[in-house]
């Protein structure tokens, strides 16, 4: 069973019918996704200009950082789970589509990112507040953590403007003909 | 005679721009509501409770300035590619409406109380209300699709 199968099987499956077919369910869906990436993104842009320090100067890395942190990861949650139920909606589509994949990768990078970042800055916040300058390598953090995620909003968005190439009959038969 | 034809607009010409200029207008909203969120947070006492919202509204306000700014920016070149489609479109014209209210709304109101001792139920219904206006126009945004 190839990885397309297991695509085609997803898509066939009742609920991801039901999604793709419904005329509300599938926007309502959509809809939820793009508010969490507006409430609880935004959140994350937040932290990285904090971290950078860019915003709320004002308030400790530390405040920011772990009073945002239990907002962000159900945001996190609620965006990956619409996004899972899109998705898996009209997987035929979504499985050759370069934009897709590129997001997916990039989505993986993001859980690299926290597991190489995570005990060093996330959870080291204390030792960037009263005064003392942010580490390079909490602004590093910041800075490819900002890339990833405007990435994985770019990717998201053209995901809609692939279009397919051809059937290959198809274009073996032009081929042919001349 | 003025004559606008949006075949001539850049944004249907070329490949790149109309999805380029989607992504600035879905980070920028993501800037400027994620940050009106986290006053809405702090005012329904549910984050942010170390800090006073008097205190978030200052430290986000110049972001959520530069988030709308570009927001609009690209939400005008947006509607410039095909205007009569959009002013016919009806979640179009919620979203206008809504956006107008949200925009008067963050700077008066939801301001006022932010910044001010108000009892926390004044808090809780205006960070609701902010959250509520927000939510529907994202949802409204969306829908210019579906219909």
């Amino acid at each position: 069973m190839s990885l397309a199968d297991i695509f085609h099987a997803i898509q066939s499956t009742g609920w991801a019918t039901d999604i793709r077919e419904s005329a509300l369910v599938y926007p309502v869906i959509m809809s939820l996704h793009l508010s969490a990436i507006a409430f609880f993104g935004g959140m994350i842009l937040l932290t990285n200009l904090r971290l950078l320090g860019l915003a709320m100067t004002e308030t400790p890395v530390s405040d920011v950082v772990k009073q945002l942190r239990p907002w962000k990861l159900a945001g996190l949650a609620l965006i990956l789970t619409c996004g899972i139920l899109l998705a898996s909606s009209k997987a035929d589509t979504y499985y050759p589509n370069p934009y897709f994949r590129i997001k997916m990768l990039l989505l993986t990078l993001t859980g690299v990112h926290a597991l190489v970042f995570r005990r060093s800055v996330y959870r080291n916040t204390a030792a960037m507040d009263s005064g003392r300058a942010v580490p390079g390598k909490a602004k590093l953090a910041a800075c490819l953590s900002l890339c990833l995620w405007l990435g994985i909003l770019s990717m998201g968005r053209w995901i809609a403007y692939y279009e397919a190439p051809k059937p290959a009959a198809a274009s073996a038969q032009s081929a042919g003909s001349q | 005679m003025l004559a606008y034809d949006p075949a001539t607009n850049p944004l249907n010409n070329n490949e790149w721009a109309f999805p380029l200029t989607e992504c600035f207008h879905l980070a920028a909203m993501a800037l400027s509501i994620g940050t009106i969120a986290v006053v809405d947070l702090r005012l329904l006492g549910l984050g942010m409770r170390r800090q006073s919202s008097a205190q978030l509204v200052r430290n986000t306000e110049l972001w959520t300035l530069a988030g709308l700014a570009i927001v609009i920016t690209s939400g005008l070149l947006i509607f410039s590619s095909d205007p009569v489609h959009y002013l016919n479109n009806g979640p179009f014209q919620f979203k206008m409406a809504v956006l107008l209210l949200g925009i008067v709304y963050n700077y008066t109101v939801h301001r006022k109380v932010a910044c001010s001792e108000a009892p926390a139920a004044r808090g809780v219904l205006a960070g609701g209300f902010s959250i509520l206006l927000w939510l529907s126009l994202v949802f409204s945004g969306i829908f210019i699709a579906f219909v």
